[in-house]
């Protein structure tokens, strides 16, 4: 009996630690994002435009059977607002038509560009230029994943500044000169990353969002106020307190040299973006360097989401194993004084908190239930405590709601944020449970070494 | 213990929905913010672009626009950064008739920070003289952000005596990179480089010590500044440049000096035989590259040996440089032989040469 008593005293003391953290995190956030805000409003992107004193940059983007989106995303890259740019495309041997509408749409020939190996990857077949835009690239290679890929773009890729860009993404016009810009205001920045927003249902015209819609399946609904959750209080509140330890592989940019000197992207993680924050960390730390990982909440790549549960269920399994993949590769850092907020806070939660969260969650359902049936807690003090543990979650949920509608505004409907903010309540219910099934899941996997493909059912952007 | 989660449940349920009132007042704010600057925009246009075109006189005008100052910032941010000349002076007196200036000069001497950041930004648009005072003690702040924005305006302005302060707090109290301070500095036009060149010449003669002024590499701001004085395509610079050349043995300083000397276009008075047949190839690439802008046929020969340069760029530049200059038939003469450099030649002939960036 008092192994269940102290089950459940450790579940009550993990759920205050990780709901302190998040409620410290939402304030961490609240401030910074006023900051941003301010900087935001007075940052003038012009001047970049008025002289040749900015960082050419290299988009790279790998893409694998996305024949459906590839032409539309490209198309969107090649308009955005940036003086020098290069967009590098990298079919990673698709089995579908990408390289052929690559072709079709860019006028592709054999390129006499010289680059250098110097990261390994899968064996390279052809790299081509395009006749109707000077500044793209079209890699074709050997399937490796995703890691493979975006190293063998940084092979190919120009510029000192690189820009890791999802084949089904869309960029805002302005996200990257925003993006860039903490590269030129300081020095001492490595790598900044940029909100992922969710384009299910939005209007799509020239590789543009014209018109931002909220998504009407509940699922990807769901998913929105997760996205909201992740990038306005997550990784705000963590890169304010220097403590960001993801930088999200559909839209983020590096400086190349750092990702040449570490190895690049690790193909042996389905998690290869945080392994590289980690990675990075670890490396400049030894070095003695001083550097920042940043993130900016404003600029922002549309990407669209997964509207089935069995797609999303395979997402969230992958993404849980790569989460301990990651952790498990870098676990110098945990409680390293060293690395400061980095080994000290962020990645003791992301491994308590995220990687073990489910399981935990789970040891909570069951000691609780057990403590009912044994008598040592009555019916009545489980159910509030229940209560409490779901109204938190839910004022969570509805904080990033608000913050969203206080910072940055993409939902101009009142209908729409409304909405957001019942999918918000409804989130706890149903929803988080499959979640925490999934996240389950992706830890038995992680365990048992399986390898679950992540292949998403793709549709075209909403005309 | 069940009350206090009880009390803790309220508490919850209130704060969630005060969020949900929050988040429908603020909403419903922003709206009716929006629908009133419509109308305002509406309203403001013809009368600005009536007197702009002198169809309005500055009394008519200013009734229109004397309030409601931060939606006329909105309004006109755009026509700032666009109208030059006679349309920028008529709007700035416009602003200033309208009381818009004197509002946000307010606002600099006793806002918010945020009120001073965005006045500060605002005031360096309009170019106004006296917010300089404040922006001066802006430039003194701890605050990055604080000091870059009041440097930008500053620079805006074009007030030139201060020039050495807002490098010594750019490179000093900020970690901004020389790009991003020559985003800056740039804004002040060809007036800031006679400034440069006194803090070079006082390098050179040893009476300013950058490292323990600016605690930099000497080099590199020094590199900075040439890159500006070529930016600005500033002929005065040209006795400092070679002057740096004969003194200061640094590559990439060197570098810097050719390309802005590329950008000046005026010949140099020293021999470049050193730099033509120097070990890093960027400096002899460089160099070349500047004879191609600026042709000097006592350099000819040297030209024809570096088009064998190991160096592709070295090559291609001198290449161009021969190509442009009446030595066309030298280079078919290369491309038809089996001597290095055929390969460069034939490429160049073949582009008739002609490339784009070049």
């Amino acid at each position: 009996m008092n192994i269940f008593r102290i089950l459940v005293y450790i579940s009550i003391i993990y759920f205050l630690i990780i709901n302190i953290t998040y409620i410290t995190l939402n304030l961490i956030a609240f401030f910074s994002l006023k900051k941003e805000k301010v900087k935001y409003e007075i940052t003038d992107l012009k001047k970049v435009f008025q002289s040749e004193f900015y960082k050419p940059l290299s988009i790279i983007v790998p893409a694998y059977n996305e024949e459906l989106t590839i032409t539309e995303s490209i198309n969107s890259m090649l308009s955005l607002e940036y003086p020098e740019f290069e967009v590098v495309v990298v079919n990673d041997g698709s089995k579908d038509a990408t390289l052929e509408r690559l072709k079709e749409e860019f006028d592709l020939v054999k390129s006499s560009r010289t680059y250098k190996g110097q990261l390994e990857t899968e064996k390279i077949k052809g790299v081509y230029d395009s006749l109707d835009y000077p500044n793209l690239v079209v890699v074709d290679k050997e399937n490796g994943g995703k890691a493979d890929s975006l190293n063998a773009g940084i092979n190919v890729a120009y510029f000192p500044l690189v820009c890791n860009i999802d084949a089904d993404s869309l960029i805002e016009s302005e996200a990257l000169l925003r993006l860039v810009e903490p590269f030129v205001e300081d020095r001492r920045v490595v790598a900044a990353g940029g909100t992922i927003r969710i384009a299910n249902d939005c209007q799509v015209e020239n590789g543009e969002i014209t018109q931002v819609n909220l998504a009407k399946s509940w699922l990807a609904r769901f998913q929105i106020i997760e996205y909201l959750r992740a990038f306005l209080f997550g990784r705000v509140g963590w890169a304010a307190i220097e403590g960001l330890l993801i930088i999200s592989g559909a839209f983020g940019i590096f400086r190349k040299r750092h990702l040449v000197s570490v190895g690049g992207y690790s193909k042996d993680t389905i998690g290869e973006d945080m392994e590289l924050v980690l990675k990075l960390n670890r490396m400049l730390k030894a070095e003695g360097r001083e550097y920042r990982t940043v993130f900016l909440p404003d600029p922002v790549c549309w990407t669209q989401v997964p509207e089935s549960l069995k797609t999303l269920g395979r997402q969230r399994r992958r993404w849980q194993q790569g989460l301990g993949q990651s952790l498990l590769m870098n676990k110098e850092l945990l409680f390293n004084r060293k690395y400061g907020a980095v080994g000290m806070l962020a990645y003791p939660f992301f491994l308590f908190g995220e990687f073990f969260g489910p399981v935990i969650e789970l040891l909570g359902y069951i000691s609780i239930i057990i403590t009912i049936i044994l008598g040592i807690a009555s019916l009545e003090l489980v159910l509030a405590f229940f209560t409490v543990s779901i109204l938190l979650r839910i004022l969570l949920s509805t904080i990033s709601v608000l913050f969203e509608e206080i910072s940055f505004r993409k939902y101009d409907k009142l209908k729409d944020n409304l909405k957001l903010f019942l999918t918000a309540v409804l989130e706890s219910f149903g929803y988080q449970q499959f979640h925490t099934f999934w996240r389950l899941q992706g830890i038995y996997d992680l365990l048992k070494k399986r390898h679950i493909w992540g292949e998403q059912d793709r549709k075209e952007f909403n005309k | 213990m069940l009350n206090f989660i009880y009390l803790i449940i309220f508490i919850l349920v209130l704060l969630i929905i005060s969020f949900l009132v929050f988040l429908s007042v603020f909403h419903l704010k922003i709206y009716f913010n929006n629908r009133k600057y419509q109308a305002l925009k509406e309203k403001w246009q013809p009368v600005l672009f009536g007197y702009l075109n002198n169809e309005i006189s500055l009394n008519e005008a200013t009734a229109s626009f004397n309030k409601n100052y931060k939606y006329t910032w909105k309004f006109i941010r755009t026509y700032l950064d666009n109208l030059d000349g006679k349309d920028f002076e008529k709007l700035k007196n416009l602003l200033q008739a309208s009381g818009f200036i004197q509002y946000y000069l307010k606002k600099l001497r006793t806002g918010s920070n945020k009120d001073k950041l965005k006045a500060a930004l605002i005031l360096g648009k309009v170019r106004h003289k006296k917010a300089l005072p404040y922006l001066e003690e802006m430039l003194k702040s701890d605050s990055s952000l604080k000091i870059k924005t009041a440097g930008q305006a500053i620079s805006q302005i074009g007030e030139t005596s201060l020039v050495y302060e807002i490098i010594k707090a750019f490179l000093v109290r900020t970690e901004i990179t020389y790009e991003g301070i020559s985003q800056i500095l740039i804004l002040y036009g060809q007036k800031i480089c006679p400034k440069l060149l006194l803090i070079i010449e006082d390098w050179l003669d040893g009476e300013v010590d950058i490292r323990k002024e600016f605690q930099t590499s000497p080099y590199e701001t020094i590199a900075l500044f040439v890159e500006l004085l070529g930016h600005n395509k500033y002929k005065g610079a040209l006795p400092v440049l070679e002057r740096l050349l004969k003194e200061v043995d640094n590559d990439e300083l060197i570098i810097q000096i050719f390309k802005a000397l590329s950008r000046i276009k005026e010949p140099v008075d020293l021999d470049l035989t050193p730099f033509i047949n120097h070990d890093n190839w960027v400096v002899r690439s460089q160099t070349v590259r500047y004879l191609y802008k600026n042709w000097e046929s006592s350099y000819s020969e040297q030209l024809k040996a570096r088009i064998s340069d190991e160096n592709w760029w070295v090559s291609f530049y001198s290449g161009m440089a021969l190509y442009h200059n009446s030595f066309k038939a030298f280079l078919e003469e290369v491309a038809v032989s089996d001597k290095p450099g055929s390969e460069i030649s034939n490429y160049i002939l073949e582009a008739g040469g002609q490339f784009e960036h070049f």
